[in-house]
């Protein structure tokens, strides 16, 4: 309606159809623009501008207090904790991630009892299409130390129970479970679809190469996948980075700090205890993981990769 | 060096039955191509032989021996495959190098086959290339040294040329021709082009429909051809096959090339009038309007549209095929028939 | 040799026939618990070893549900945000994909960069600024702040964009001649042609969204706009006991919406995905 009017508008004014091309253009443009503006840009921008002020939520003036936030990130236990739990957390996840879902899809990818492999592809995915809620809190009672089915069935087999969340030493490999369970279908199928752009006539060359398996997997088929998992363990990688929903419903940060993850700590810092300058320095930290990563990809990406 | 034996072989996919009891012999040394059109079962004949294709029915022998369980690299065959199929992450070297890893040969033999290899074929200074940054004559080469480094007792090819333009086609054939006289390796070749199977094989095997129609040398399926399939299958432009107007549905064949453009002894005369040209350089091809029918003829002979003239056929150069398309034996009475049907002299 | 082989090739058949049922036994039982515990009596959770599946099933378990949470406020509440993101945004993103495909302007290049730069930057790192903004503009606990944030999809908008470009300009330049406006020759014509791409946008906004747990906690802490998937969490409290069977039945009226769509769509979905992948 008000846009019409300005289309209007513009006929008149502009004279030239280039000029009205480009203002018509950017208006189109124009409502994403301010959207991503308000809501990616700005908020980076103020991310790092509270970082540098104390007080909490609710101050109206808080104090400008330079780099004292990222000194007290610095010196805190905690957070040197968390960035060690984030970093174990990411490596574990992505790395059994990515050997499962190459493994699973090369697997699923053959043309042994191929109806199965439509059944198990199906299966293996549909986790992913379900909310971190709903599998966190499956889960959580899965892994219940009382009753949980897993642990019930370890202890009537003659085994102890497993500590699974309820243990600083077993809380951040069990969350990390619950993850790999959850993605690994998405992985599997970018990758099955990286597979099945193999030309066939390939493996065939290899078949009359006399080549076996395995030396097969590795030296062709992997070769030739390597763009998507180089990219898909970049995804895997932030996602990792990013993880909280399973960590809120599954283990609050504990026992014992196990499971406190950057963005719980973020997420603690602005709520629990109030200090949203804090947490916004623990964001530029985060900002700054993320923006390393993505920049390693680019390079490796460059490098390393076979592309056809 | 070996000889390829198909017997009985037949091919189906689910209910569909694409080849069905073939018999195949591929001589020894030979340069034998399979050729016929899309979907006649040439490709699927040749990866029956490879391994790459299951026999459903029936037995291949390669050198006496039946491979049919015997997986496709230990056949001691190689393959080269009609988009080259090369190893896209791996340098020209390597591509060469892999199968010969795989058979466990040391490290100064490959080198050995490798570099002499590539002499031949010409690729020493690619060896460090990428696929991708090879182009299409490049990387078929790099397709035939692949086969060529595993010294296999048969060479297999599926339609290798035909991804290359007209020119570098014209020269791999040449090539290829080559290859085989100072190797004298047993080669099996696809292909639907019936220029290429005449200038390089030594046995065409002309296939349709998942049969053989014919199997014979160049020259024999030139002039002796079995049936009009296999006349209009090969020569440019096709033979000739009109109605011989006689009882029992006789048909009469002749290529454009015996075509006189003038009256002749001991043969057919046939009032034409020329309808088109076209002209190649050297030869003309004619389109004639005949009381018979359009008949296609070739000469170096110059003369203009519209001229009405007699044009003749010798007996000689005439094919005659029976009601069910096969050839049938020239006797002096059909000679006579033809002759009072068509006018002509006897002399 | 040629019946050795068969024999061999079969039974490597059945070894990879039995792993497979292994796989699709570990993905799938967790989903057999959570319906097997939603109907089961409490009791039953609390035996040991466990009840596979209850004696009678406890239908009653998801009424239960309904009276210890309203789910229907959080249902009603997830349907509007859901429903609004993915209709609100082609309003938004359309015309931004379309004009960065077939417009030229100086600032083009800077706009997609802030698109690329939208995909990765994530909510978990904008949260606490957007939170503090909307604080201030008394948006806290309002559908807006659930759904404004989303209708700049700059997934769909960099989807979209890819799509558009293929469209040939000869199509557009036609209806130009014809007098058709930017807005019409945007709505009636390049929109239908990329319907499939809209359709997986769609799909997969309304999957992300429905979904979103983390945005709802930051965004609202009052039980008349709390979506659902914080819902079910508030069935899981830390003072009573767990009352495991009830907080199945709620999960698994989180899941079914999900899983129904899957189970439509599942090719669908699965291509969406593919393509969100692969980019």
């Amino acid at each position: 309606m008000s846009k019409k009017n300005k289309h209007l508008e513009i006929q008149s004014v502009a004279g030239s159809n280039e000029k009205r091309e480009k203002l018509i253009g950017y208006l189109m443009a124009l409502p994403a623009v301010v959207l991503l503006i308000a809501f990616t840009v700005y908020p980076l921008f103020y991310l790092f501008y509270r970082s540098l002020y104390g007080g909490s939520i609710i101050t109206r003036e808080p104090k400008f207090v330079g780099i004292d936030n990222y000194v007290a990130l610095v010196e805190s236990r905690d957070f040197g904790q968390v960035l060690r739990n984030t970093a174990v957390y990411t490596i574990i996840t992505v790395g059994l991630t990515m050997v499962l879902a190459i493994i699973i899809a090369v697997w699923l990818n053959g043309k042994r009892n191929s109806k199965l492999n439509n059944i198990a592809q199906t299966f293996i995915f549909t986790p992913h299409i379900i909310s971190m809620v709903s599998v966190s809190t499956l889960f959580l009672w899965l892994m219940d130390s009382k009753n949980g089915f897993i642990n019930s069935v370890l202890v009537a087999l003659g085994f102890e129970p497993y500590t699974f969340l309820s243990s600083p030493d077993t809380a951040l490999l069990s969350v990390s479970l619950v993850s790999v369970w959850k993605g690994l279908g998405y992985y599997v199928l970018l990758i099955m679809a990286a597979l099945q752009n193999i030309p066939t006539s390939v493996y065939e060359a290899a078949e009359m190469d006399d080549t076996p398996p395995l030396r097969t997997f590795f030296k062709i088929t992997l070769p030739m996948i390597s763009p998507t998992i180089l990219f898909i363990s970049v995804v895997a990688v932030i996602a990792s980075f990013r993880v909280f929903d399973s960590i809120n419903i599954m283990t609050g940060g504990g026992p014992l700090n196990s499971t406190n993850t950057l963005v719980y700590y973020i997420y603690d810092f602005a709520y629990t205890y109030g200090k949203p300058g804090q947490a916004c320095a623990a964001g530029i930290v985060l900002l700054v993981f993320v923006c390393i990563v993505t920049y390693v990809q680019f390079l490796v990406g460059k490098k390393r990769v076979h592309y056809q | 060096m070996s000889s390829i034996s198909l017997k009985n072989v037949t091919k189906a996919y689910g209910d569909v039955v694409v080849i069905e009891d073939l018999d195949l012999e591929i001589k020894s040394g030979s340069f034998t191509v399979l050729v016929g059109p899309s979907g006649c079962g040439k490709s699927t004949t040749l990866r029956m032989i490879t391994g790459l294709e299951k026999v459903t029915k029936g037995d291949i022998f390669i050198d006496g021996v039946r491979v049919n369980d015997i997986a496709p690299g230990k056949r001691d065959i190689s393959m080269v495959f009609q988009n080259y199929a090369l190893y896209p992450t791996m340098t020209v070297r390597d591509n060469i190098e892999f199968g010969l890893i795989n058979q466990k040969i040391p490290k100064e033999e490959r080198n050995r086959r490798i570099n002499e290899v590539c002499n031949i074929v010409g690729l020493t200074e690619y060896l460090h290339r990428m696929p991708a940054n090879l182009s299409g004559g490049q990387r078929q080469r790099v397709a035939l040294a692949r086969s060529m480094v595993k010294e296999p007792k048969v060479f297999m090819m599926d339609e290798p040329l035909s991804n290359l333009d007209a020119k570098l086609r014209a020269a791999m054939r040449v090539e290829l021709i080559n290859m085989h006289k100072k190797m004298g390796t047993t080669f099996v070749y696809v292909t639907h082009d019936q220029v290429e199977a005449m200038s390089m094989a030594t046995d065409i095997v002309l296939m349709d429909e998942g049969k053989i129609i014919q199997q014979s040398s160049p020259s024999e399926l030139y002039h002796n051809p079995n049936c009009i399939y296999t006349a209009q299958f090969v020569g440019s432009p096709q033979t000739n096959v009109i109605d011989g107007h006689l009882s029992n549905e006789v048909k009469l064949g002749f290529r454009p090339e015996r075509v006189r453009m003038y009256e002749i002894e001991n043969g057919i005369n046939i009032l034409a009038k020329i309808a088109t040209r076209e002209m190649l350089g050297a030869e003309i091809i004619y389109s004639l309007e005949t009381q018979y029918g359009t008949i296609m003829a070739k000469s170096d002979k110059d003369l203009p549209t519209d001229t009405e003239l007699k044009v003749g056929v010798e007996y000689s150069h005439m094919y005659l095929f029976g009601a069910d398309t096969y050839r049938i034996p020239f006797t002096e009475e059909l000679k006579a028939n033809i002759t009072d049907v068509f006018g002509g002299d006897k002399s | 040799m040629n019946s050795n082989n068969q024999a061999m090739d079969k039974v490597k058949t059945v070894i990879d026939a039995i792993l497979k049922i292994f796989l699709i036994l570990v993905m799938a039982f967790p989903f057999f618990w959570m319906i097997s515990t939603a109907l089961q009596t409490l009791k039953e959770t609390l035996q040991v070893p466990p009840t596979l599946w209850p004696a009678s099933p406890q239908f009653s378990n998801f009424a239960e549900v309904f009276k210890t949470i309203p789910v229907d406020i959080y249902l009603k509440n997830s349907l509007i945000v859901c429903t609004s993101v993915v209709l609100l945004q082609f309003l938004i993103i359309v015309p931004c994909a379309y004009s960065l495909a077939k417009y030229d302007y100086k600032a083009k290049p800077v706009i997609f960069g802030l698109v690329l730069l939208g995909q990765m930057i994530p909510m978990q790192l904008t949260f606490l600024p957007v939170y503090l903004m909307f604080s201030k503009a008394g948006l806290i606990n309002t559908y807006a702040s659930l759904i404004v944030p989303f209708i700049s999809n700059p997934f769909g908008i960099f989807m979209l964009r890819q799509y558009f470009m293929q469209v040939p300009t000869e199509i557009i330049e036609a209806a130009k001649l014809d007098n058709a406006s930017d807005f019409k020759i945007m709505f009636k014509i390049m929109v239908p042609m990329v319907k499939s791409a809209l359709i997986t946008i769609g799909l997969l906004s309304f999957i992300s969204n429905w979904n979103n747990y983390f945005w709802a906690l930051i965004m609202t802490n009052s039980d008349a706009i709390r979506t659902l998937p914080i819902g079910i969490t508030l069935l899981k409290s830390s003072e009573t006991l767990d009352r495991w069977n009830i907080i199945m039945a709620g999960n698994l009226l989180l899941v079914l919406p999900m899983l129904v769509l899957y189970i439509f769509a599942s090719k669908k979905i699965r291509n969406a995905f593919v393509y969100s992948g692969i980019k």
